[in-house]
């Protein structure tokens, strides 16, 4: 056999492969999902019990408030120019967490030319994190297609921001994607303490705000479980003076009717977190000040 | 015929490999495909990479004001023997303890996964929802159990590295507005 025939052998090996991988058509994805990833390995395993901590994405908190009377305000968001001046890692990554979060809100209010600037931003930094793949030709197809209402605003958004963490979490860069959902979750937060206006005890807002005290709880755990990297280290350090804000928040014992829940569903909760009117006044400052810090936006 | 050979031999080489190299995420860009209203999916949706002997925490928040509803999903690979339970991070109240067998308990059979519907005599996937009165996070605990014999000391008195099944496993979440 000479070389030419060898490497077409391989070659044919190869595209096979590539071929069986790229073809799953609705038909073998049944089988697909139960056969995922079935491969012995054999190693020494160091830790019994590994801990997942969980972080919705920014879109998570505009889905609360689009019945309440929270208002599109494009003076809210970091401004687009801004994104020049993030030179180092710390601030691109999270800075693309941050026009993340500005993006699902443009998006969530159905402001489709605000949404096209801050996607090609998002599109723009995405290249500086390495992470630019993600919008290949078929993602790229469906944003131009946007404007002939082709396809959803929204959903593109969505997709946009799930294919991303996943991309992240295949290539295993878990730092850069405890940076981008700090930034997510901190914009998101911003945008909202931002808009809501008066304290009220009644506001659902208000308590959806006093209630992301678990969020930030699962996300500071999630950034100390990247601590080793010092991009993580610094933000965590930049987040502290929220976390002395989140600790005074208490939770109240409240009764807590177990058949109150739609058919079939298990009743969960009975805690619930309180906020003074002083503390959210406090909140909503120190968001700000954090804010402002990390995206350039105090100076 | 030498190059159909080494054709199957490399074939046979590379598909360890190949199968490694799946990602888990596509379980959950599958389940995104099947979703009926009123739910739509919801980002705390994980898919993991998990092996047997170890025990896997899901923390999730869960914000009041809609309802959720979980469903798992596990790699036949682990034969049924996965354990699935929920706590309630605010109560510290177990609410679901699930075992994982099958009701066929067979070997490559799923663990949570050949429920037939009663009306549609078809296999349906069990989902179990969750209304949260108060926001809260929910603890998920599953515990993929260690293959019997798999660790075997070798003669000269190391004990050989355990040997262990890596599966893919998926919490899929979706979400709609409660009721008020």
């Amino acid at each position: 056999m000479n070389l030419k025939s060898k490497f077409f052998g391989l070659s044919l090996v190869a595209t096979t492969l590539f071929t069986f991988n790229a073809c799953t058509g609705d038909a073998t994805k049944k089988d697909n999902i139960k056969d995922s990833t079935k491969t012995e390995v054999t190693e020494v395993v160091t830790s019994e019990t590994v801990v997942h901590f969980l972080i919705p994405s920014p879109r998570h908190m505009f889905s609360f408030t689009k019945d309440s009377k929270l208002k599109f305000s494009e003076d809210v968001l970091n401004p687009i120019d801004r994104a020049d001046k993030y030179i180092d890692t710390r601030s691109k990554e999270f800075g693309f967490g941050v026009y993340s979060a500005d993006l699902a809100y443009t998006a969530a209010f159905k402001q489709t030319k605000a949404s096209f600037n801050y996607l090609t931003v998002v599109r723009d930094l995405s290249d500086k994190i390495g992470i630019s793949t993600v919008f290949d030709e078929s993602l790229v197809n469906r944003i131009d297609n946007i404007s002939e209402n082709k396809d959803s605003l929204i959903k593109v958004t969505n997709d946009t921001y799930f294919d991303i963490v996943k991309h992240l979490e295949n290539d295993q860069r878990t730092s850069t994607l405890a940076l981008i959902s700090a930034g997510g979750w901190l914009e998101s937060l911003y945008i909202v303490t931002s808009l809501v206006g008066d304290y009220s005890t009644s506001s659902n807002t208000v308590q959806l705000i006093a209630d992301q005290k678990l969020i930030f709880k699962n996300l500071i755990d999630y950034l100390k479980q990247n601590e080793s990297d010092e991009n993580i280290k610094a933000i965590m350090t930049d987040f502290m003076p929220i976390k002395q804000v989140y600790d005074e928040l208490k939770f109240e014992n409240t009764e807590v009717d177990k058949n109150s829940g739609p058919k079939g569903s298990v009743v969960i909760g009975g805690k619930k977190i309180t906020m003074t009117a002083a503390q959210f006044e406090k909140l909503k400052k120190t968001i700000a000040d954090v804010r402002n810090k990390l995206t350039g936006n105090d100076v | 015929m030498k190059i159909l050979k080494l054709t199957m031999i490399v074939a046979f080489l590379a598909l360890p490999f190949w199968g490694a190299a799946q990602s888990c995420s596509k379980d959950i860009n599958f389940q995104k495909q099947r979703i009926k209203k009123p739910w739509s999916y919801n980002d705390l949706s994980k898919a993991a990479t998990c092996l047997t002997g170890k025990t896997y925490e899901f923390i999730l928040p869960l914000t009041k004001g809609k309802d959720y509803r979980i469903q798992f999903f596990a790699a036949p690979v682990f034969n049924n023997k996965i354990n699935f339970k929920i706590f309630d991070q605010s109560t510290g109240q177990l609410v679901m303890d699930l075992p994982g067998e099958s009701a066929s308990n067979a070997e490559g059979t799923c663990a949570l996964h050949d429920i037939v519907d009663e009306e549609t005599f078809k296999e349906s996937h069990p989902y179990f929802d969750f209304f949260p009165a108060t926001s809260t996070s929910i603890k998920i605990v599953i515990e993929v159990e260690t293959i019997p014999n798999a660790s075997e000391a070798a003669t000269d008195g190391y004990k050989a590295p355990e040997k262990r099944n890596r599966g893919c496993v998926t919490i899929f979440v979706t979400d709609s507005e409660a009721p008020e």
